[in-house]
């Protein structure tokens, strides 16, 4: 049973037994079961409705093409049914004092409007809310109720009312037999004595319409990645669909272009991203594979492929050759759109020909960089770090000890500290779960 | 055939080691406005907007390589540098800020000294040591002018704009590329 469900006593913590992890994606989940394993207790924060982060939303991963939702889930149940894991859902950090061994962090649980441990996740009330909106989930693709989960696999699986768009007409109140559902709830404020802190707040993606010449925002059938990896999704908005926004064809020829607010100094963002090679290679590969009839042309618009990881080279050559994906070195200079068709028409120069490119394609991929989060500075400030110049939480001594900041006790995990793939991401959070555990068997000693 | 000989080093390999002159780059980077060339990663993304190159066989990002490579009579001695419209359109785009249209400039600035400037451009300075103006003035312009309630044209000192090229040394430059054009007559 998901222990949120229960009513906790938070003050009564003992800080030397708790450890506090910031952010639920794939790294602060590791953080939390390899601490809480350790017979310590665990309270993980996060601030969307569900556990999961960004790889909740992929749909396969790279270099092996396993089911992203397949490896994740059983790790979502065992984070909610974990004893010593306290989830601490749609909730906000507002301040953290305190040193090593003794922090105390304030929390601003959120108010849901749906009681935790009343809802079964049943989604009667679903039909009856007459507000439907864009689901922030699907990014913005799909639509859902005022009323809602993400995704089917929400954890914890209780429904969460959103305040802005909620009308209160009350029909859901009606329509929930376990009578879970309870409008007038306010926020609640906690404190939450902790002797160590993990930081595993993930990343957001670059705001690829910074980029006007590419048409992201101007032309519908220029997409971002993660709108792709959710029409590709089987439980996305499509149903795992491949086809374009203009008309719903699938389209028989896909550019993807990388490094889209990556290793771009004019744009504030000198750093690689690491990870967008390989998933525009991933899902380069995908389209064929999911319609390998009609999807013709694939092609990925490159500035240098970084094939850095395990199996990741010959993922890139088997893209080449045993799926025919072209790969073009040159940025894209120009993309604009038949006004007819909606196709889209790019320029770039082959830079190994020195061709002058003009390409038509039916869907056009942006492949976008990875930023740190929002609201990242301002917990950094908290526990009195600075960030560094790209955004990201430094690391002090990143040869000897990769996931300890400047400040005792406080850790990080995952891509908090800069764009890492998932199993970088997960082995920083056991990492981090192992300093924390130190701490706290150490009382606050390092 | 011959179209081919000529065009070799257009960034097409091979390239001989007597062309080389490995300082060269560092000759222009030295430069102001040179600065940004050794940043250039050569990704293409100048090349793949520049509205020039969408129409005939030039690209930006070749003449930088060409210049990175060291081939200093081939970047110097053909129209490679002279094609560009000056748009500023890959100087807004380029991830490693190299500002190719100044890095051009440098270029150009190289190869008049050693009279290869471009034949129009030897006119337009020509015509301006001459008249003080790009263009001629003319009676049509006058009257255009004051249809359109536009002060008169006065006509610039001479003199004293010919001592100011004087003193940049534009007469050597122009003597350079005028000796030029004789011997290829
Ligand atoms: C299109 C795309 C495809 C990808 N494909 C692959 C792939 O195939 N294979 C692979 O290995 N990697 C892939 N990646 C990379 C992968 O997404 C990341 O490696 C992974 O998600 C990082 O996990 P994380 O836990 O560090 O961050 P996230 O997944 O971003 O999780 C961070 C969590 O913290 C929460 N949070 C943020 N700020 C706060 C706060 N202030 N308070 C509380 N909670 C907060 C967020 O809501 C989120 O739930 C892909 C990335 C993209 C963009
Ligand atoms: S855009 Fe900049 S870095 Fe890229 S090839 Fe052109 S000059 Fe070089
Ligand atoms: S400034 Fe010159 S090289 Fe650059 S895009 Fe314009 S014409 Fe092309």
């Amino acid at each position: 049973m998901t222990i949120a469900d229960e009513k906790v006593d938070f003050g009564s913590m003992r800080p030397a037994e708790t450890a506090v992890v910031v952010g639920g994606g794939v790294a602060g989940m590791q953080a939390a079961l390899d601490i809480a394993d350790q017979g310590y207790q665990v309270v993980l924060v996060e601030k969307t409705p569900s556990i999961g982060g960004v790889m909740a939303m992929l749909d396969k991963t790279f270099p092996t093409l396993d089911c992203s939702a397949c490896i994740l889930t059983p790790r979502l149940s065992q984070v909610s049914r974990h004893p010593n894991i306290k989830l601490l859902t749609y909730s906000e950090i507002k301040g953290i004092s305190g040193e090593a061994g003794n922090f105390r962090v304030q929390v601003l649980k959120k108010a849901r409007r749906v009681l935790e441990d009343k809802c079964s996740g049943c989604g009667d009330c679903v039909p009856h809310c007459p507000v439907q909106v864009r689901n922030e989930f699907d990014q913005n693709l799909g639509y859902r109720k005022a009323i809602y989960i993400g995704f089917p696999q929400n954890t914890p699986l209780v429904y969460t009312i959103d305040k802005d768009n909620c009308i209160k007409c009350e029909l859901c109140v009606k329509s929930c037999q376990r009578d879970a559902i309870d409008l007038s709830m306010e926020d609640e404020q906690l404190e939450i004595p902790a002797g160590a802190i993990v930081i595993a707040t993930g990343y957001e993606l670059f705001d690829v319409s910074q980029y006007h010449r590419l048409g992201y925002g101007r032309f519908k059938n220029v997409i971002n990645a993660l709108e792709y990896e959710r029409i590709i999704n089987a439980a996305g908005p499509t149903g795992g669909k491949l086809m374009r926004l203009s008309d719903g064809k699938i389209p028989k020829s896909i550019g993807f272009i990388q490094c889209v607010g990556a290793r771009d100094v004019q744009k504030g963002v000198p750093y690689c991203s690491r990870v967008c090679c390989m998933y525009g290679i991933k899902n380069a590969v995908m389209s064929k594979e999911l319609q390998h009839d009609i999807v013709k042309n694939v092609t990925v618009y490159y500035a240098d492929i970084r094939a850095y990881g395990k199996g990741f080279e010959e993922f890139y050559t088997m893209a080449k050759e045993r799926f025919g994906i072209k790969f073009i070195r040159g940025r894209v200079g120009e993309v604009s759109e038949d006004s007819k068709t909606k196709n889209v028409k790019i320029w770039a120069e082959n830079t190994e020909t020195g061709e002058f490119l003009k390409q038509e394609h039916e869907l056009l991929v942006l492949c976008p960089g990875i930023l740190p989060p929002k609201g990242l500075k301002e917990l950094a400030d908290y526990v009195g770090l600075e960030v560094s110049v790209d955004g990201f939480i430094p690391i002090q001594y990143p040869a000897s000890n990769p996931v300890d900041t400047a400040v005792p006790g406080v850790y990080v995990a995952g891509c908090a500290e800069s764009a890492k793939d998932i199993p970088d991401s997960v082995a920083a959070g056991s990492a981090a779960a192992m300093r924390a555990s130190i701490t706290l068997a150490q009382g606050g000693e390092q | 055939m011959e179209e081919t000989e000529k065009r070799s080093y257009r960034g097409d390999f091979p390239v001989r080691d007597e062309d080389v002159k490995a300082s060269f780059k560092y000759n222009v980077a030295d430069m102001v406005g040179g600065e940004g060339l050794l940043r250039c990663l050569k990704c293409g993304a100048c090349s793949g907007g520049c509205p020039v190159g969408a129409v005939i066989d030039y690209r930006p990002r070749k003449v930088l390589g060409n210049v990175l490579l060291g081939l200093k009579d081939e970047v110097l001695s053909t129209d490679q540098i002279w094609l560009c419209a000056a748009c500023f359109t890959c100087e807004e785009r380029c991830v490693q800020q190299v500002n190719f249209t100044d890095v051009v400039t440098v270029l150009r600035n190289m190869a008049s000294k050693e009279g290869h400037a471009a034949q129009g451009y030897v006119k337009m300075a020509e015509m301006v040591r001459q008249n003080g103006r790009v263009s001629a003035r003319t009676g049509l312009v006058d009257k255009m002018r004051e249809q359109l309630g536009l002060p008169p044209l006065h006509d610039p000192d001479i003199t004293q704009l010919q001592g100011i090229m004087k003193a940049a040394g534009l007469n050597e430059v122009l003597a350079a590329n005028q000796k030029k054009e004789v011997e290829s007559d």
